[in-house]
């Protein structure tokens, strides 16, 4: 799968399609809305109290109509009782009775009868449900109700006939007379018991079912409407809790967007009491965050050690600038400031000397030049400052202004006092007509052209002059690097490193290769220059990185268990992310760190030291190597050694493969590779030519050999049979 | 036709001796003109033999025994207006709901020398039915023909006051009535045919309905209520419970009906007129019933002459009947 460029070259792996919009939806499936809960919480109250209302609505009125039954029952009884007058008046009396008329209005009458004095023999039936298998009076019923058990009941009630499917009323007809003497002084207070006399018995069912049904139906359409109601209640409600919640969600927005990342949200102040103290402490908050964000984001677009803002600042106030120059048509002013034998001051006086004269360099850049324009510490010692609105003429008066300045600053450190010239390259801005970085090449050749003149100078950059044509082709080269980078199209070579004692073991270094405009393949020394003037040798260590890594996972997987050691230029020290990177990626292939070796050349380390440490530890404390490349080029010092925590020293080739010829070379060589071990590094001998060589540097203790005579870089992993057998037949 | 017309002087509440004072006379002269009667009878024929010596009357020991069914107001009220106008010995007895004590009781009035029984109530003239050699008048019986009480020797008077009376005051007090109902038990007949002529008397037509229970009283008069214009209540305990003449009472009050009653109670319930006989009335009957001795062989029932009538105001306004000046002494607010 291809990597991913975005929009300041920076490489990653493309997520498949639509995964963000699925980890969005997963993540919005386990979050939990305060208004939804409380809605939820509402609607299940009201659920529950629905059931319970309903389920207390049934049993009540189910209770109610049971009572109210047997209380109509008796009324029904007591009117029946007179209705059946008839049917004890007279034989066949039936056909004067009004109860089939009576009881036509009341369905929920299952069936009446009407018995003789013993209970036994029916006078007549009436009910349409008359026909339905009805026990007779039971002899303990007719006893209790005539009385003959010592007690007199108005009726009797049997809930269990049909399975409970009707209310049974069983009532006595009795016929009482006054005693005979008991109208002669009639007094209605008197109570004197009367004669009574059982002559029959009524038995009506009920249909409580009947009622029932149409509780049931009741019920059922109430709790439709008791349903709607709460529906509504539930929409009101929801519309109230969301307005009276309305403040707190107010805060979702902003709090979503802080979220992301944007701190320039403003919550607006809530009128509640309790939400204004969320939003008063969400605004603080977030100013707190802004000023933080700006704080890091100049410390991420400026110099920690002078204050002054980076490379990446820089190229950027320049693209708006030279945007700016083509609206305005108005020239602008590019000066890159080299200073002159700064190696000089870091090498007799030391770091911190050459720190604290970069920085008051910085300080006087900076008072010379106006509030608007740009001054950027470029690289170690370099220094870039855009002049906005200036004409060609004003532009060298200021650059001549900067080398006086920086011919009159002393500086005093300890016993010696410090001074440094600089040698300026000016290049003008002219509407639409070159890039940042072209226009910082222009810079960067016109300051190259002032060293080359003798330094302490400035030189203004002109297009028909001698190092036009050697830009075009730069430009030419940058245009190709970059295609090569979108394309990805660099090719990786694996040069063996052999190790002397273990000849077995696998190391190789990994060497970049890129394929030219015409398909050859062209070597890192000719567009490596070209990519650190544009800039682009992060991206190139990145991409290499990734796919090193990954081309040793692969080869780990096919059983190859190979060490790979991976260059890093000075520029990608200035790159924070590049430890962030390496550690994801060995993450991601599964990787032990300590099968992986990172180089950087010595002057690299020593014009970037403070990065370079923080780089290498960083990387050390992951568990990966770190080896000093092209080691004895750079100064004669090996101070800095004790400060690097680097695992391995790799020897210049410059020494190497002249060594056997020469006795100072062989004198450095042994010299580096006894204090490495000392020092308890490891030493690689690199550019080995001959056998010879090889003997010597065995001697000598050297611990790791490389060069073309041992094995050549290869798009493979190569079994290095000559190495082993060499190394073996050396050892023999 | 003496008789009917004694009767109807009876009916308008007044004593024979006071309308007719040639009846005193009359019933004093009964005797002489058996006498007379027998002479000339005996003259008429043939030379009499001598005739055979007639046996001599049982002596009668003077005096008589009241026999009470019960110490009830209505019985203790007689008793006493008996012991007022009465100046002989009087022996009371009184039955209790002790079958064994009520036999003693019999066995001491049959025992008695007294020959002369007034029962009061039903279960005293029952009890004195089974009495032999004794004569009895019976009162407070309303339904003695229900029980057979009436012979030879044993004669009751009226339990309840003169329907005449009743009738006229309610035909002066409702002109426009004409058709009055009556339920009762069987075996009233003699009480309905005097009810009868009293109502054909004064102008009503009564129509009577016979039942048998309480139940069917009620079910009775709610059959007749669109026929009648009023109801003549009858103190039938056979066929009447406190709760039916509640709502007998309640039925007449919401229809409109005219309830002419037996008790002044029962104005309170929804009464227009009511009729009460009268203790000293009934005491009299049974005294000057007593007077007949052996020769009585009048109506098995002496009608009482007088009664006690009152009219209810409150039901008077309610339909419409203005009480006429003669009748407002009988009027009274329940």
């Amino acid at each position: 799968m291809p990597l991913e460029s975005n929009s300041i070259g920076r490489f990653r792996f493309p997520r498949p399609a639509g995964l963000d919009r699925f980890l969005q939806s997963v993540r919005r499936i386990g979050e939990r809305s305060l208004v939804s809960r409380l809605l939820a919480l509402l609607m299940l109250g009201a659920v529950v109290v629905y059931l319970i209302v309903n389920v207390g609505l049934w049993w009540t009125a189910s209770n109610l109509i049971d009572d109210n039954l047997e209380k109509q029952a008796a009324r029904w009884l007591s009117e029946l009782d007179e209705l059946g007058t008839p049917l004890y008046a007279s034989h066949g009396g039936r056909h004067v009775s009004n109860i089939d008329k009576r009881i036509r209005h009341f369905p929920e009458i299952a069936f009446i009868r009407y018995y003789d004095a013993s209970g036994k023999k029916i006078l007549g039936e009436y009910g349409d449900r008359r026909g339905v298998e009805i026990p007779p009076l039971k002899p303990d019923q007719i006893r209790e109700l005539s009385g003959a058990s010592g007690t007199e009941r108005d009726y009797l009630v049997d809930r269990a006939i049909l399975s409970g499917a009707y209310l049974r009323f069983i009532s006595p007809i009795r016929v009482r007379s006054i005693r005979s003497d008991g109208l002669l002084g009639f007094s209605l207070e008197n109570e004197k018991p009367e004669n009574v006399k059982v002559i029959g018995y009524i038995d009506l069912s009920i249909d409580s079912g009947y009622y029932k049904e149409q509780l049931v139906r009741s019920i059922a359409s109430g709790s439709l409407v008791i349903a709607a109601l709460m529906a509504v209640g539930l929409f009101f409600g929801s519309r109230i809790i969301r307005k009276a919640l309305a403040p707190l969600t107010a805060l979702q927005v902003p709090l979503a967007r802080l979220a992301q990342g944007e701190t320039d949200v403003n919550v607006e102040r809530a009128k509640d009491a309790e939400i204004a103290v969320i939003s008063d402490a969400l605004n603080t908050t977030i100013r707190a965050l802004r000023d933080r964000d700006e704080t890091l984001r100049k410390m991420a677009e400026s110099d920690p050690l002078t204050g002054l803002v980076n490379r990446s600042l820089f190229r950027r106030e320049l693209e708006a600038e030279i945007e700016q120059a083509e609206r305005d048509a108005v020239p602008s002013a590019v000066f890159f400031i080299d200073l002159d034998q700064f190696k000089y001051v870091n090498d007799t006086l030391g770091h911190a000397a050459g720190d604290k004269l970069l920085i008051s360099v910085a300080e006087l850049l900076k008072s010379r030049v106006r509030d608007k324009d740009v001054v950027s510490r470029f690289g170690g010692d370099e220094f870039t400052v855009l002049a906005r609105n200036v004409s060609r003429e004003d532009a060298v008066e200021l650059a001549r202004s900067f080398n006086q300045i920086m011919r009159d600053m002393r500086l005093v450190e300890g016993e010696k006092i410090l001074s440094v010239n600089c040698s300026i390259g000016i290049a003008m801005i002219e509407p639409g007509r070159h890039s940042a970085e072209e226009i910082l090449a222009h810079a960067d050749m016109a300051c190259f052209e002032a060293k080359s003149h003798g330094r302490n100078r400035m030189h203004m950059y002109e297009e028909e002059g001698e190092g036009r044509k050697e830009m075009a082709m730069d430009i030419g080269w940058f245009q190709h690097i970059k295609q090569i980078i979108e394309q990805d199209r660099f090719r990786l070579m694996y040069q063996p490193i052999a190790d002397v004692v273990h000849p077995d073991k696998e190391s190789y270094e990994v060497l970049l290769r890129m394929p030219g405009p015409n398909g050859e393949i062209v070597l890192p020394s000719i567009f490596l220059p070209v990519a650190q003037r544009f800039g682009l040798m992060t991206d190139i260590d990145r991409w290499v990185i990734v796919h090193a890594l990954k081309a040793q996972a692969d080869f780990r997987a096919s059983g190859r268990d190979a060490i790979f050691s991976i260059n890093l230029s000075g520029q990608s020290l200035e790159d924070a992310s590049i430890l962030q990177l390496i550690k994801d990626h060995l993450t991601l292939n599964r990787l032990p760190p300590n099968r992986v070796i990172f180089e950087i050349t010595e002057q690299s380390a020593m014009r970037y030291l403070d990065k370079a440490r923080h780089l290498i530890q960083g990387l050390v404390d992951i568990g990966c190597r770190f080896a000093l490349d092209d080691f004895g080029t750079g100064f004669s010092s090996f101070s800095y050694l004790k400060q690097l925590p680097v695992d391995f020293i790799k020897i210049d080739g410059s020494f190497i493969k002249n060594m056997a010829q020469n006795s100072m070379d062989e004198t450095m060589v042994l010299s580096i590779i006894q204090i490495a071990r000392s020092l308890g590094k490891q030493t690689v001998a690199e550019f080995v030519p001959d056998e010879k060589t090889i003997t010597m540097l065995k001697a000598s203790g050297v611990d790791y050999l490389q060069g073309f005579y041992i094995g050549a870089p290869s798009e493979k992993l190569s079994v290095n049979l000559r190495v082993v057998s060499k190394t073996k037949k050396n050892a023999s | 036709m003496l008789h009917s017309m004694c009767m109807n002087e009876v009916a308008r509440g007044v004593t024979l001796q006071q309308t007719f004072p040639c009846i005193q006379g009359l019933v004093r002269a009964v005797p002489l003109l058996f006498v007379l009667a027998g002479l000339v009878t005996g003259c008429s024929t043939a030379p009499l033999k001598p005739a055979p010596p007639k046996p001599a009357p049982p002596k009668l020991a003077p005096g008589i025994a009241i026999l009470m069914s019960d110490r009830l107001p209505a019985f203790v009220g007689v008793q006493r207006e008996i012991e007022k106008r009465y100046s002989q010995r009087i022996e009371n007895y009184y039955l209790g709901s002790n079958e064994t004590a009520n036999s003693a009781v019999q066995k001491k009035i049959q025992s008695s020398d007294i020959s002369q029984i007034v029962a009061i109530g039903l279960p005293a003239a029952q009890v004195a039915h089974s009495l032999s050699g004794k004569r009895v008048v019976f009162c407070q019986v309303f339904n003695y023909e229900d029980t057979d009480l009436v012979t030879s020797w044993m004669k009751g008077v009226a339990a309840t006051s003169p329907a005449s009376e009743q009738f006229r005051v309610w035909k002066q007090l409702s002109p426009r009535l004409k058709k009055v109902g009556v339920i009762t038990g069987k075996n009233l007949h003699a009480l309905m045919e005097e009810a009868q002529a009293a109502a054909r008397e004064n102008g009503l037509e009564l129509v009577h309905v016979e039942v048998r229970s309480d139940k069917e009283t009620l079910y009775a008069y709610k059959q007749m209520v669109p026929k009648i214009q009023g109801l003549w209540l009858v103190p039938d305990n056979r066929v009447l419970s406190r709760e039916v003449i509640r709502d007998v009472m309640a039925h007449s009050v919401r229809a409109g009906k005219q309830v002419a009653v037996f008790s002044h109670q029962l104005l309170a319930l929804g009464g227009l007129v009511s009729a009460e006989s009268g203790y000293a009335d009934i005491a009299e009957q049974v005294l000057e019933r007593l007077k007949q001795a052996h020769k009585d062989t009048g109506a098995p029932i002496t009608p009482l002459t007088r009664a006690t009538i009152r009219i209810n105001t409150v039901m008077a306004k309610r339909l419409n009947l203005p009480i006429p000046k003669t009748l407002r002494g009988l009027a009274r607010a329940p």
